[in-house]
């Protein structure tokens, strides 16, 4: 099972569906998702996982941006792209008990 | 004495379960990038080399390294989609026409659309530093549009495609003004 909360409803994953900033991807036992960013980061969610997008903002022309995104519960693999390279931690991850600065490239998150 | 013996055994459950962050090799080959867990007071605790670890507590970050990359890791990167990919396409000088040789460049982009479930396409048009500025504009525009309707025509669909004209602004190769240049007559497409 993989769903998206946007504003308080589900809407079902599908290959292909656009996600906006504050959509928050929740999947089950069994639900896994990956998602291509338009600045180039990658992102894999894991099985039981509760992810925020909590904010996205991209600047395609001057390609710089800022990225935080919530991991409240669950796995969550980056491969980050622009955004990070665009400024010193404009890319942050956030768990219940911290907060990240992302310098660039492969990192796994998990909160059980 | 039953509730207080409940709360000491969650205290214990969620000590066990700090939020843990690993930091993998860099991707292909490309350099181990880094990982900082930041706290309130502007201090950091840098993860820099290759399996890395921390372990956050709401004191602090223990760090540590990793002995290899867990299998249920392994398995969620392998969730991630692949890298985007960047295909160039060359014109005739004045117009909307795709030279001879890019042709096939166009199986290309449908092969790596095909291989990619919910793929979106990002074309962008460009032209050489000859001409006005508006009627370059108005080129890049039109280049990337035929390249989108070729890609409409063959049923991509079409709120997954986008497709801008950047002029001359974005020179592959850098020219200087009034320059005819066949490197720059051109729409990349990138499929993501």
């Amino acid at each position: 099972m993989a769903s998206v909360d946007r504003g308080g409803r589900h809407l079902p994953v599908t290959p292909g569906v656009q996600l906006e900033p504050g959509d928050v991807l929740v999947t089950g036992r069994d639900g896994r998702m990956g998602i291509a960013f338009i600045d180039e980061t990658r992102m894999a969610v894991g099985p039981n996982s509760r992810i925020a997008l909590t904010n996205f903002q991209y600047d395609r022309t001057r390609q710089t941006g800022s990225f935080l995104t919530s991991v409240d519960r669950g796995s969550l693999g980056v491969v980050s792209g622009r955004i990070a390279k665009s400024g010193r931690d404009a890319m942050k991850v956030r768990t219940p008990t911290s907060m990240l600065g992302v310098r660039g490239t492969r990192f796994v998150v998990e909160v059980h | 004495m039953r509730s207080g013996a409940s709360i000491a055994l969650l205290a214990i459950l969620t000590g066990c379960a700090a939020p843990s962050a690993l930091l993998l090799p860099g991707e292909d080959g490309h350099p181990t990038g880094a990982l900082a867990v930041l706290d309130q007071k502007g201090g950091e605790q840098l993860l820099d080399t290759p399996l890395a670890s921390a372990r956050m507590s709401r004191g602090g970050a223990t760090l540590g390294t990793a002995a290899k990359v867990k299998p249920a890791y392994r398995q969620l990167m392998a969730t991630l989609p692949p890298p985007a990919r960047s295909f160039t396409l060359y014109f005739v000088e004045g117009t909307t026409t795709m030279v001879e040789s890019s042709r096939p460049m166009l199986d290309q982009i449908r092969a790596e659309i095909a291989r990619r479930p919910g793929a979106e396409v990002q074309v962008t048009g460009h032209t050489d530093t000859l001409g006005s500025d508006d009627d370059n504009d108005r080129l890049s525009r039109q280049r990337a549009g035929e390249i989108m309707s070729v890609l409409i025509a063959e049923g991509f669909p079409r709120d997954l495609l986008s497709a801008v004209g950047r002029g001359e602004r974005e020179p592959a190769v850098d020219t200087g003004d009034g320059v005819r240049d066949a490197r720059n007559r051109r729409v990349e497409v990138i499929v993501r």
